[in-house]
């Protein structure tokens, strides 16, 4: 007979805890004891009942309450999770094509809307531009209307005193 | 399970470099079983949730700190058999009777769920056997209540306990042990009224 105590060895027993050499001993001593063999049944009773015991479910203000807490971000924390690259290239093409733009109105001085004029060609070029805009301006379509005009004229300051 | 602990373990590194959605990932995983071992020490839900909401803080504010050299959840439940016990101890928080309304409150009859097992008036209902369990875990030691609330409800290997709880696995095998006894005999007592009442609990 073997003094030794197995009760305490039991309950590992039964969770699959035990090495293999203990777990042989305490089957062998089930064998021979039938009060051990009780108390067994009973240790796994109970832990197959616990299985049974109703479970709790955590409320939803619980994960808004710790996420809150956690939730805080510093100004740092903040400017970096704002320069990621989904953001990063699409604000960066439009500052380049803002900056394009802007070199193209600044080339197109307001003050000088033609620019500097260089040579006879560019200036003829220049008072052309002017009289398509003066032409448009009194609706007239065609340069043949010019002849129009300049007769009008004529009559205009011969009137005149 | 070890891809899910390894997932947590990277989880985790990944909130010590400051992605919260990490952390609400490993809090989405793990509230309930935090929520659940907190209950076992403090008996209400309301308390329960405060010192998970605790844990859960903690565990953020570690995780720079963190070393993946443990799986996750041992290293969770350290935080938490930490927290509870201190705040056991305070005195802040007592064992309670179980607050049966909190509980869910359908639980499947043992006599439905046990096949070839004990005559209907020696059943017990879910919610009866966790008074049991409760009235037997009020009489625990509080590392008792920790090993055994890992092992019973959390299923976590005896060497994983021993982690948590800074123990040796044989100081667990010892702490298992005393409160499954501990258990079976208010479980027992409870199905010896019942049958000497003659009750029957469907």
């Amino acid at each position: 007979m073997n003094s030794r105590d197995w009760t305490e060895e039991l309950t590992a027993y039964i969770d699959g805890e035990l090495d293999p050499e203990t777990a042989k001993a305490v089957e062998l001593e089930l064998t021979a004891n039938p009060k051990l063999k009780s108390l067994e049944q009973q240790l796994r009773r109970t832990v197959a009942l616990m299985a049974q015991v109703p479970v709790l479910e955590p409320s939803r203000s619980l994960r808004r309450s710790v996420l809150s807490k956690v939730e805080v971000p510093t100004l740092g924390e903040r400017v970096r999770g704002f320069l990621t690259p989904g953001r990063l290239v699409p604000v960066g093409a439009l500052a380049m094509a803002g900056l394009a733009a802007l070199v193209v109105v600044r080339g197109r001085d307001v003050s000088s809307p033609v620019g500097p004029v260089e040579s006879e060609e560019q200036l003829v070029l220049a008072q052309n531009m002017e009289l398509v805009e003066d032409l448009d301006l009194v609706g007239l379509e065609k340069a043949g209307d010019l002849d129009v005009v300049a007769g009008l004229n004529e009559q205009n300051e011969g009137k005149t005193p | 399970m070890l891809v899910q602990a390894d997932d947590d373990s990277r989880l985790m590194q990944q909130v010590g470099q400051g992605r919260r959605e990490a952390f609400a990932t490993l809090f989405d995983r793990h509230q309930a079983s935090v929520v659940r071992f907190c209950y076992r020490f403090v008996g209400t839900r309301a308390r329960a949730e405060e010192l998970a909401q605790d844990i859960f803080v903690k565990l953020y504010r570690s995780a720079k700190s963190y070393q993946p050299s443990a799986k996750f959840k041992t290293y969770l439940f350290r935080i938490a058999t930490n927290h509870c016990l201190n705040e056991v101890r305070r005195g802040d928080f007592k064992h309670e009777q179980l607050e049966g309304a909190t509980m869910t409150p359908d639980a499947p009859s043992i006599l439905e769920r046990e096949p070839g097992g004990e005559a209907p008036d020696q059943a017990l209902e879910g919610r009866e056997l966790e008074t049991a369990v409760m009235k037997a875990m009020g009489g625990m030691s509080e590392r008792e209540r920790a090993a055994f609330t890992m092992c019973r409800f959390e299923g976590m290997a005896y060497r994983d306990i021993a982690a948590s709880l800074d123990s040796s696995e044989s100081a667990v095998k010892s702490l298992i042990h005393r409160a499954t006894v501990q258990v079976m005999q208010h479980v027992e007592a409870l199905q010896a009224g019942l049958s000497a009442s003659g009750r029957s609990v469907a």
